[in-house]
């Protein structure tokens, strides 16, 4: 684009100066003309004076030959007359001989021998002058220089015809004059000077010729010579103007004009011409006419590739630092935000262009970051909330009571608010407990609906009474069908018989549970089997494992093994089981588990967490104290003391101990009462326990009585009198009062109460200060 | 529990819980001092606590004492006890010195 806008401009300039220097020249050259014209017509004046001269010189002797002839005719035969012949010549420099030739046109004297005997009638130019002369009755004639006939000397003659009456002794005088007299005579001619001084710059020059081509006045007039006679054929038909020709190979430029050339006999001959015309004739050569252009165009020539060249460099150096930096900054920083940095900043601000694209980006991604945190967060609070749903599903270790023999603790954490992880654990009847843990494939969303199939569906098979491997086997059947996303579940899931210790597991692909067995912790050796929902009806054999009161067992998931720390190192199985040898003695589940995952979080330390964690931890409590009393008042001393025993065991302050036993005397009292009306060997089951490492006291009472719950006191107001409710319902109302949390259920034809007091709270909504 | 003459008034001392097993020894010596003394002031300091059998029985002296308007006082029980008193509803009929 540049380069071609320089060539037009180049090629403008060309033409511009082209035409105006040929324009400028040719005026030039044509007001020189103009002007030279009038000073050749003075110089052809003078030129015909000088040969008016010449010719009345000629003419004179001619006369004076004439004269001698008619005195003594017979004399100019004789050699005195050659003798008087030779003294014209002499005295005359401008003649070069003299001829006398007789009616036959025989040369019959002469100052040149040789010419003598010479017949004028045998060749053109000598015939030519003869009839002439003849013809001429008396007059001069003048014949151009020529060669002549006899031996081709360059002459030019003048002549006069002598007639007499009887025209017998008619006879003709030639004067003869050689070239070099010619010249002679030329060079002394005025119009001679004239075309050296008519010139206008160095080389041009200029050359005033006659009709007939014959140079009057040149510098260069040999040179030039050739082309004359073209030209003159061209001039004739147009008398002024220009013409094209070429010389030497090189172009020339003729700029003529026609002048008039004075009318004089010996002028017209002289300028051996007829005619009245001549040219000026102005010879420019093409290439000094453009001097200027062509001096421009070598300069150009070589200046343009180094102004192109250093035009390029300034213009690269300028499009580098102005665009290509900028583009190139701008396309680093778009590339980032392609490849999903959305924190980078543009500040591109070579010039207001850039900085103003920069700016549009950076607000453009700034909205977009709006838009994607927006999104996100919404994201956010939409995953939070399933996991919210998905955790509410799981059973919660703190509201576990109702097994006084087994306590469990849970903990597990998505790395994806919702996970694939989870744990369940509930009763089954009124001496068998469940629990299990299991990893769904895949994260997230998906991972956590099938979570809730496999859940549901093994639960829902172990409810119903079956062993462990019968209950996987038919989950895992059920699991198989509608999976079209190819999930799958590792599960470890056991049934614990509170009474005998039986642990009966199947381990469904799940890394086996871990054994806390006194200062002993191994891993269990239930075998490996298939994974769930991968393949149907595969084979899920139990195993049985006979455990010790006391005993605890780790569940977990892989997340725990697996887990990485910021320089990409498992946390492994190695430093789970020794992170277990330390924690192995806490007094309570929840402290074996926090500790172990203490110690996973110092070592994951800032690394991302990778996997869903989940572990479960369970134990066969030993420090359960179960109490069976037949239902008599007789009892409550005994069954006192027991709760004494047992509450100093526990960190309850010595309120708490009063409060337990009011509970326990309110609750006796009513099972005594109203119990066992019709019976007279009512059993109770008193058991207290504590959970969350002692923290929580359970009291736990069971009867075979009547059904009554007495959590339910609106109930009993319609049964009994005034007085009765006053006071009865006064003691379930203190127990309510004093309990966080007091729970009824009838199972088995059991009435089964459970009442838990938490350690170190004060709750007591009644009072006021 | 012991019981002694002072200022004109009859002062049951009662030691640890007014519960199922004490409610009733509790409940006579109560409404035998009743109907004995115009006076009667229950000195509860070396009183533990007290269930809903002894809050029965409390309610009854307080009724009787009523009926028979006679002067029934409670002294010096405990803020476990006072919590129940509250709790219960209980205090309010209750004159306590």
């Amino acid at each position: 684009m540049l380069i071609l806008t320089f060539l037009c401009a180049f090629v403008f300039v060309f033409a511009f100066l082209t035409i105006q220097e040929y324009y400028t020249m040719l005026d030039k050259k044509l007001s020189e003309i103009e002007y030279v014209k009038a000073d050749i017509q003075n110089q052809l004046t003078k030129d015909a004076a000088m040969l008016k001269r010449f010719e009345n010189n000629y003419k004179a002797t001619l006369d004076d030959l004439y004269n001698k002839w008619k005195k003594d005719a017979n004399a100019l035969e004789q050699s005195d007359l050659t003798v008087c012949l030779e003294e014209i010549v002499k005295k005359n420099a401008h003649v070069s001989e003299i001829n006398i030739i007789d009616k036959d046109g025989m040369i019959i004297n002469s100052t040149d021998g040789g010419n003598i005997g010479y017949d004028m009638k045998s060749e053109e130019q000598s015939s030519d002058f003869y009839n002439q002369a003849i013809a001429s009755k008396g007059n001069y004639i003048f014949q151009d220089l020529q060669e002549r006939g006899r031996d081709g000397k360059q002459m030019r003659y003048v002549g006069l015809a002598m007639q007499t009456d009887d025209a017998v002794n008619d006879i003709v005088f030639q004067i003869g004059i050689d070239q070099a007299t010619v010249d002679l005579i030329n060079t002394t001619s005025n119009i001679l000077s004239v075309a050296p001084y008519i010139k206008t710059n160095q080389y041009d020059f200029t050359l005033i010729v006659d009709k007939s081509g014959r140079i009057l006045s040149s510098v260069h007039a040999s040179m030039i010579y050739d082309n004359i006679q073209n030209f003159i054929e061209i001039a004739l038909k147009e008398p002024s103007g220009t013409q094209d020709a070429y010389f030497n190979g090189k172009k020339i430029l003729y700029v003529y004009d026609s002048f008039q050339i004075p009318n004089n006999e010996l002028a017209q001959s002289y300028l051996m011409t007829n005619d009245d015309t001549g040219y000026i004739i102005g010879i420019v050569y093409y290439s000094e006419m453009f001097r200027v252009r062509d001096l421009v165009v070598l300069v150009l020539a070589v200046m343009l590739p180094l102004v192109l060249i250093m035009i390029f460099l300034a213009v690269s150096k300028i499009v580098k630092t102005q665009v290509l930096d900028g583009i190139y900054m701008l396309n680093g920083g778009m590339k980032k935000i392609i490849s999903g940095d959305i924190s980078v900043k543009l500040n591109v601000d070579q010039n207001i262009e850039f900085a103003q694209l920069s700016q549009d980006i950076n607000s453009t991604v700034a909205a977009l970051k709006g838009h994607i945190e927006l999104e996100k967060h919404r994201n956010e609070q939409e995953l939070e909330l399933a996991w919210t749903i998905q955790s509410a599903t799981l059973p919660d270790y703190r509201s576990f009571i109702r097994v006084p023999e087994v306590d469990i603790y849970t903990y597990i954490t998505p790395a994806k608010n919702v996970g694939g992880d989870f744990y369940d654990f509930f009763r089954l009847g009124a001496d068998k407990f469940a629990f299990l843990i299991a990893d769904v494939s895949g994260k997230g969303i998906p991972a956590a609906l099938f979570m809730m199939n496999v859940k549901n569906s093994i639960k829902n098979y172990m409810l119903q009474g079956m062993p462990v491997s019968t209950a996987l086997t038919l989950a895992n059947n059920e699991l198989c069908k509608n999976n079209d996303e190819m999930m799958f579940a590792t599960v470890f899931a056991a049934i614990f018989d509170v009474k005998t210790g039986q642990l009966e597991c199947v381990n469904a692909g799940h890394t086996p549970p871990v054994l806390i067995r006194g200062d002993q912790v191994t891993e269990i050796n239930c075998k490996k089997r298939r994974i769930l929902a991968a393949l149907p009806d595969i084979e899920l054999k139990s195993e049985f494992f006979q455990l010790k009161r006391g005993d605890k067992l780790l569940l977990y998931t892989d997340g725990i093994t697996e887990a990485l720390n910021e320089m990409g190192k498992l946390f492994a199985k190695r430093r789970m089981l020794e992170a277990l040898q330390r924690v192995k003695y806490e007094t309570g589940l929840r402290l074996i588990g926090d500790g172990l995952l203490a110690e996973l979080d110092d070592f994951v330390g800032n690394a991302e967490q990778a996997d869903d964690i989940a572990l479960l931890l369970f134990s066969w409590e030993d420090k359960v104290k179960r109490i069976h009393v037949p239902a008599k008042m007789e009892e409550l001393p005994d069954v006192f003391d027991e709760l004494k025993a047992f509450l100093d065991q526990t960190r309850a302050s010595e309120k708490i101990k009063k409060q337990f036993t009011i509970a326990l005397e309110e609750i006796f009292v009513n099972i005594v009462s109203y119990a066992y009306v019709d019976q007279e060997d009512g059993m109770m089951e008193i058991s207290l326990y504590t959970r969350e490492d002692g923290n929580k006291i359970v009291l736990r009472i069971v009867d075979n009585g009547i059904a009554f719950d007495p959590t339910d006191i609106g109930e009993r107001i319609q049964e009994s009198d005034v007085m009765d409710v006053a006071i009865g319902g006064l003691g379930l109302f203190m127990v309510s009062n004093f309990m966080d949390d007091v729970q009824y259920e009838r199972t088995d034809d059991q009435n089964i109460l459970y009442l838990v007091k938490k350690i170190g709270e004060n709750k007591n909504k009644t009072v006021e200060e | 529990m012991t019981q002694e003459e002072k200022n004109g008034a009859l002062v049951i001392r009662v030691e640890g819980s007014i519960n199922t097993m004490t409610s009733l020894e509790f409940k006579d010596a109560l409404l035998e001092a009743l109907s004995a003394n115009q006076q009667v002031v229950v000195d509860m300091e070396q009183t533990d606590m007290v269930s809903s059998s002894g809050l029965r029985v409390i309610l009854l002296g307080v009724k009787t004492a009523t009926s028979q308007q006679k002067q029934l006082i409670f002294k010096n029980f405990n803020e476990d006890i006072k919590e129940v008193f509250d709790m219960t509803g209980v205090g309010e009929f209750l004159t306590v010195n």
